[in-house]
């Protein structure tokens, strides 16, 4: 009886410490895990791709995905500005397992149909004033619009006629800067003109100055004034190179720019977070209104030229 | 109480415990106290080690960027001295602007620069490479880095990044670093004080310092003396306004390795002030990820040294079990063969020394119990030797009386009863002899007791009758020899002798079950209770009876020595009523008979 409960105690100190040796490699295995952890997979959905318009941004996203663990898929309609593409490229990339996605949507419909269908997978909207869960790092619309039409008040103190493009009527936010810049505006009496894609050709010479409130159509304006040899005064949104080259050369009289890489980097990191479950820095990106004369500013460098490292 | 005695009172009492118990702690115990020592040691040590190597490992990654930095802005140093003392000192700017000169140091430079430029006291430009004119609407004398050329004029400059807009590098905006520096211009032998700007490529200083890899999740970057910053991993993330906490609050002053906080979180800092600029290189690594390789070597450490135990404490028990396991069998042997047990098997097993013990138990067993089979023996043929004494003891009595009872009937001339004794005689002693067998037919011993009750009957002249008789289911039983004729003989000499011509003894035998009685009963004095009590008493003296000297207790004693004390006499009697001896005996037929002829002991 005896040998029996020595036999029993022997084998419960052995049991005790081969739990204990088991427990401490568990516990260095959480600690420490041998194996990198699985990777994230966040699709992003461009509404058009133009490197210079879009570089920026992806350069802050692929930095934000060696931060955080991330593979990115850029996916890009093949019509520019494709509503339905887009819509399908959201459901296929949902299908295929992404644990995020970050959209720039050609339209209000394909917003709508991410917030309809409730996706659960963690998503950012960007150029749109969603909630502060999925809106990204877009400057707030209405800002945008304020800032661009205080520009065009300081250099037409007297009122004048302002054409105002909408190259993407379905998109709600930069309908929503547009809104912003005619209400302005109207109440400092200006006279609005506004036209779409299709009709600013043939208004364009009856405006005194332009406003286009998004970066490609700030791209194809400048080509399109360069070509015609126009003179008429741009009031652009966001980065690029030749926005830079516009403000330089004067054809954009001021532009409001942020920085793409920054936003590039916050929309993956929104997303990042989220699946990690870790709450992101909290960050205040600046957003400036740029003219030629303060570009090569300190504060408005860092900002409009990308240092590239 | 004594220290010693504190200890032992303290250690568990090791008289009472088993030798597998004994050998299991203690070498447990000193494999633990040793691991735990060495392990501990060793964990310290790595865990030093660790801490210093990976100070030294960002100590050396720091001299090495600062030495590839030094080295860099020595050679852009040695340039300006170059395009100074080599070019602009030679030159005549009366005459032409050496521009060939500085375009060949440029080309020469390619990799690391931008541009190369001179400028007079008033800002116009006087030379350039590989540019050629000013932007519109841009003036230099305005700018820091010219401003402190003509301040501190025995001094190179080295500015922070910025974006260069001097010079129209058509769609590219170049991010520079300014050397610049005071320069004294020659105009047909007039001395004119100017700016040389030298415009290093960021990119190229970046690729030098993103080359380094820091342990512990570390990075590195560098401040001009103000703290603005020149390089930085995040730098794009810090000038879009994120990031912004990946900075120290205030550098330390001095070179070295200080403990710094950033954003609320401890970092080792190191820190290198690059030798002219002033600059300096600031690596950071969270003092928690530098915890965490200590800690690392500690849980694997403790893994280790868990396992090891696990592994000592596994081959102690199995060890000790192989030690004590046998001996401890051994003892349990030795312990049931002291309890009696008969059929207490050795095994020999575990260590030699053991093995050898445990055969040397088993001989020594097997030779007492030889001893103990020869005692038996002994003791058994001693039995067997008393027993025959004891029948021997009824010859000379007997037949003495016989022979002159035999003696008388010749002499009174009757023939016919001498005749009938003699042959009586003769057939009792036959039957007496049994071919010196122990156990004999009952019938026999019957037909001993008749032959014997004729003998008597004659010599008392009748004066009794003696009926034998046996129950049928006792035919074929066998009997221990001449027990019914020493109690017929004490029934004569007490119970007959003193009855006239009605004196009767009955002799039968009956069975009851595994049972065999036989009945002596006769009709004579009898005898009182506390006689009857000491008739088998053997605290009372023996009494020396008449007859053949074989007292109902040799009777008594030679039953229950051949077959156990259950069986024997019984008395029955009561004073002039006569006596009955019941003669208790287990049944025997001829097989048990055969065997207990041949053991000599009990059937």
């Amino acid at each position: 009886m005896k040998r029996k409960l020595g036999n029993f105690m022997q084998l419960g100190i052995l049991t005790a410490l081969g739990l204990s040796v088991l427990l401490s490699i568990f516990i260095q295995e959480i600690s420490w895990p041998s194996t990198s952890w699985e990777r994230l997979e966040i699709s992003i959905i461009f509404r058009e791709w133009n490197t210079s318009a879009w570089g920026e941004l992806r350069f802050g996203m692929e930095k934000a995905a060696s931060d955080y663990g991330a593979e990115l898929r850029f996916l890009t309609p093949q019509e520019s500005n494709s509503a339905a593409e887009q819509q399908k490229l959201v459901e296929q990339e949902v299908n295929n397992g992404a644990d995020g996605l970050v959209i720039i949507p050609a339209s209000g419909d394909v917003q709508q149909q991410i917030t309809e269908n409730k996706l659960t997978i963690p998503y950012v909207i960007m150029e749109s004033d969603g909630d502060e869960k999925t809106s990204g790092f877009t400057p707030d619309s209405e800002t945008i619009g304020q800032l661009l039409a205080q520009a065009a008040t300081e250099d037409f103190p007297n009122g004048a006629t302002a054409l105002l493009i909408n190259p993407l009527p379905e998109n709600t936010g930069i309908q929503k800067r547009l809104d912003s810049v005619q209400k302005y505006l109207s109440e400092n009496g200006f006279s609005i003109l506004t036209a779409d894609t299709d009709n600013w050709a043939r208004l364009l010479l009856d405006a005194d100055f332009v406003i286009l409130p998004e970066t490609t159509s700030a791209i194809q304006m400048m080509a399109f004034l360069e070509e015609q040899q126009l003179d008429i005064p741009l009031y652009a949104v966001g980065y690029s190179q030749e926005t830079v080259n516009g403000l330089e050369d004067g054809t954009i009289r001021a532009a409001v720019v942020w920085n793409g890489y920054g936003e590039g980097y916050l929309a993956i990191q929104q997303i990042a977070s989220r699946l990690l479950k870790t709450t992101p820095p909290e960050s205040e990106p600046a957003v400036i209104l740029v003219r030629k004369e303060d570009m090569y500013e300190p504060e408005s460098q860092k900002i409009l030229f990308p240092i590239g490292n | 109480m004594s220290f010693r005695n504190r200890i032992r009172k303290l250690l568990p009492p090791y008289r009472k415990t088993g030798i597998r118990v004994m050998i299991s702690i203690s070498f447990t115990a000193v494999t633990v106290i040793g691991m735990f020592l060495l392990c501990g040691m060793l964990i310290l040590r790595f865990s030093n080690a660790t801490r210093i190597l990976q100070q030294d490992t960002s100590q050396r990654m720091i001299e090495q960027i600062n030495q590839q930095m030094d080295s860099y802005l020595r050679n852009i140093m040695q340039l300006s001295d170059t395009i100074y003392y080599r070019v602009l000192k030679d030159s005549d700017f009366s005459e032409s602007a050496p521009v060939d000169a500085l375009e060949l140091l440029y080309e020469e430079n390619r990799g690391n620069l931008v541009s190369i430029s001179v400028f007079e006291e008033n800002g116009s430009l006087a030379a350039a490479a590989p540019v050629y004119s000013l932007k519109d609407g841009v003036s230099p004398k305005q700018q820091q880095w010219f401003i402190q050329a003509m301040d501190q004029i025995e001094n190179h400059h080295f500015s922070t990044p910025y974006v260069q807009n001097l010079f129209d590098y058509g769609k590219e905006h170049p991010w520079v670093i300014s050397l610049s520096r005071y320069v004294e211009l020659n105009y047909d032998g007039e001395t004119r004080r100017g700016v040389l700007l030298i415009d290093m490529s960021f990119s190229e200083l970046g690729q030098i310092c993103r080359n380094a890899d820091l342990p512990g999740g570390g990075y590195f970057y560098i401040t001009d003396r103000e703290g603005e910053i020149i390089y930085h991993p995040d730098q794009q993330l810090i000038y879009a306004g994120i990031s912004q906490n990946n900075l120290v609050e205030d550098i330390p002053e001095t070179d070295g390795i200080h403990q710094v906080q950033v954003d609320g979180v401890p970092y080792q800092a190191v820190v290198k002030t690059v030798g002219y600029t002033g600059w300096k290189l600031i690596s950071l690594i969270p003092l928690k990820n530098l915890a965490n390789d200590v800690d690392q070597y500690r849980w694997f450490g403790i893994t280790l040294l868990l396992f090891i135990v696990f592994l000592l404490a596994f081959v102690n028990m199995h060890l000790s079990e192989y030690i004590s396991g046998p001996l401890s069998r051994l003892n349990q042997a030795v312990n049931e063969l002291g309890a009696g047990k008969e059929d207490v098997k050795f095994r020999e097993e575990g260590c030699i020394e053991v093995r050898q013990l445990t055969h040397s138990i088993e001989a020594m067993v097997s030779t007492l119990r030889h001893l103990m089979d020869d005692i038996i023996q002994q003791e058994q043929n001693k039995r067997r030797l008393e027993m025959e004494v004891l029948q021997s003891q009824i010859n000379p009595h007997f037949l003495y009386n016989t022979l002159d009872s035999v003696i008388w009937l010749t002499e009174i001339e009757r023939y016919q009863d001498a005749t009938r004794m003699v042959s009586a005689l003769g057939k009792l002693f036959r039957i007496s002899l049994s071919r010196g067998k122990i156990i004999i037919p009952l019938k026999d011993e019957l037909e001993h007791a008749r032959h014997y009750s004729t003998i008597q009957t004659i010599r008392y002249k009748e004066r009794f009758e003696t009926r034998i008789s046996a129950e049928p289911d006792t035919e074929n039983l066998y009997t221990l020899k001449l027990i019914i004729q020493p109690i017929l003989e004490n029934a004569i000499y007490h119970g007959m002798a003193v009855m006239d011509e009605d004196g009767l003894i009955t002799v039968h035998a009956w069975r009851d079950e595994n049972n065999l009685y036989i009945d002596v009963e006769d009709n004579g004095a009898g005898m009182p209770k506390e006689t009857l009590d000491q008739l088998l008493d053997e605290s009372k003296p023996f009494r020396k009876s008449k007859g053949s000297g074989i007292g109902v207790r040799n009777i008594h004693q030679r039953i229950q020595l051949a077959f156990g004390p259950e069986y024997g006499l019984e008395f029955f009697s009561e004073p002039d009523e006569g006596t009955l001896v019941r003669i208790h005996l287990p049944i025997l037929d001829e097989q048990a008979a055969a065997r207990y002829e041949k053991e000599g002991g009990q059937p």
